[in-house]
């Protein structure tokens, strides 16, 4: 489990990667994912660019995660659950589903997302009872830190 | 409800996925009625009762109900208020009998049940009916749909020809190792296919389900896309000469058509990347493209909430699935398209030719 200052430091590179995507003309949001006190995955934005509203940028994070386990010859599915996910803002609902597939344990968000939020804004995917649909995940409250940026 | 294609062929009308409080019978709550002694008072009484105890929420019912048993004269009863309960201590419930009750012309206030909110289909309202008077307002497009008269033979013809599109994709799944669905993505106002996806969870990503694959074949077909989606049996733009049982001609050269795609009609709903997105929405809100906009979907089995969800944010007009899915979101464990606070709605039918869709999941034998 991280400490605070980890925490902040692998939030303030997803701040970045937010601000990577608004300057590319992207919904301003980024995620890292951590596996072993490394970041070894990120990715931000990418609707505009892929005319596709569904890459978010926890989407984009897990395909490079898996291409990273392919690279380095991990088995995905003994890294997916013990990676853990920061992400400058809420996942929505798509997103949660998407991370319980995924069964990655633990995921902080930066602010919540009140419009689409899959963690407790408008659902509760990452807590909810669903047989054979992945694995619940934890989320922790918002990062303070993060609530000017949303 | 069915209805003919041909002599002897029906084909069986696609079942709407409605929200709950259509679909279940109106919630029923206890309220305090008494009966009128003197019926020539009832009018006065009506305007006494409504005043001291004026039931904001409960406007839908009749204030008064007359009933005739038998041979016997005809009884009335005056609704007076809500039970209290334990749930709730709204200002109009109370126990009318406990403060000494009078009200000239009214006999011993006794409990009966009433709908809590009005009945919006014909059926919920005869169940309402037999507890109480209610008003009621039929919403005929809502009642074609529930009985089954809503698509005309042609269109059930192209909600079938469409279908088994899909179907054909997931057979070409299950024939490749793939999870067996597939998914099509259509232009109803051009009547043709602008997407075609198949599972593809076990080829590496585990988020490859059908409906993201066929979704972003779309995206590939306006200029975009994002993942690496190639091969036998998808593509996103149906040669017209294409016969569609030709498996060889399925293999689609993406790169060569994407300047075809340049010519789309499409392209015009198309947001320009470069424009600043407005940074004042909340998490990844859709000021892109809403690329599935008046498209509808075709999938052999109910999409699960990631899927559900991925269609809110394309925009999908309607969804047609086949066979219901234990963790489905369209009518199953969750009905994503009628949740109240998610700003894109769109339609869901079920029930699409539900036997093939259901074979596709047992083991080939
Ligand atoms: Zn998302
Ligand atoms: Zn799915």
């Amino acid at each position: 489990m991280a400490d605070q200052g980890e925490i902040e430091k692998y939030m303030y590179s997803a701040l970045d990667l937010a601000r990577a995507a608004l300057a590319k003309g992207e919904v301003p949001v980024g995620c890292v994912m951590v596996y072993q006190g490394q970041i070894v995955a990120q990715g931000h934005n990418r609707v505009n660019e892929s005319k596709n509203a569904t890459v978010h940028a926890e989407m984009v994070a897990v395909g490079q995660l898996l291409e990273w386990c392919m690279k380095v010859g991990l088995d995905k599915n003994e890294v997916l659950p013990i990676v853990q996910l920061y992400v400058t803002c809420e996942p929505c609902i798509m997103c949660a589903g998407a991370l319980r597939l995924l069964s990655i344990p633990v995921v902080w968000y930066g602010c919540p997302n009140p419009r689409f939020g899959g963690c407790g804004s408008v659902l509760s995917v990452h807590s909810d009872r669903l047989e054979s649909y992945g694995q619940q995940f934890k989320v922790h409250p918002p990062v303070c830190v993060m609530i000017r940026v949303c | 409800s069915a209805s003919t294609s041909s002599p002897g062929v029906t084909i069986p009308h696609p079942v709407p996925v409605l929200s709950q409080d259509v679909m279940a019978p109106v919630p029923l709550i206890d309220v305090y009625v008494a009966p009128v002694l003197d019926k020539k008072q009832t009018s006065h009484l009506i305007k006494e009762v409504s005043s001291r105890f004026p039931l904001p929420d409960l406007l839908h019912l009749k204030r008064v109900k007359s009933q005739k048993s038998g041979n016997k004269e005809t009884t009335i009863q005056i609704l007076l208020c809500k039970a209290p309960s334990e749930d709730s201590s709204s200002p109009d419930s109370e126990d009318p009998t406990e403060n000494g009750f009078r009200f000239d012309g009214l006999g011993k206030p006794f409990l009966t049940k009433v709908a809590v909110r009005p009945a919006i289909t014909r059926r919920q309202y005869e169940h309402c009916a037999q507890y109480w008077p209610t008003a009621f307002h039929e919403d005929k497009s809502l009642e074609r749909r529930l009985k089954g008269e809503f698509f005309s033979c042609e269109e059930l013809q192209s909600i079938q020809k469409y279908m088994k599109r899909a179907l054909q994709a997931a057979q070409h799944a299950k024939h490749t190792g793939m999870e067996p669905v597939g998914a099509v993505v259509v232009d109803p106002v051009a009547d043709e296919v602008v997407g075609v996806g198949h599972d593809l969870r076990h080829a590496g990503n585990p988020l490859h389900h059908a409906v993201m694959v066929a979704v972003d074949t779309v995206a590939s077909s306006q200029g975009g896309g994002y993942w690496d989606h190639r091969g036998p049996g998808l593509y996103w733009r149906e040669e017209q000469t294409e016969s569609s049982n030709d498996d060889s001609k399925e293999v689609a050269d993406c790169s060569s058509k994407r300047t075809e795609a340049g010519t789309d009609r499409k392209d015009t709903k198309l947001v320009d990347s470069t424009r600043t997105c407005d940074t004042s929405e909340e998490g990844q809100s859709n000021d892109g493209p809403y690329l599935c906009t008046g498209y509808d979907l075709y999938v052999t089995r109910e999409p699960c909430i990631m899927c559900a969800m991925a269609l809110v944010h394309s925009r999908i007009r309607r969804v047609f699935y086949g066979a219901p899915h234990p963790n489905g979101a369209l009518g199953t464990k969750y009905s994503l398209h009628t949740q109240p606070n998610i700003n894109h709605r769109y339609e869901v039918f079920k029930h699409v030719m539900l036997e093939e869709c259901s074979s596709l999941d047992l083991e080939t034998v």
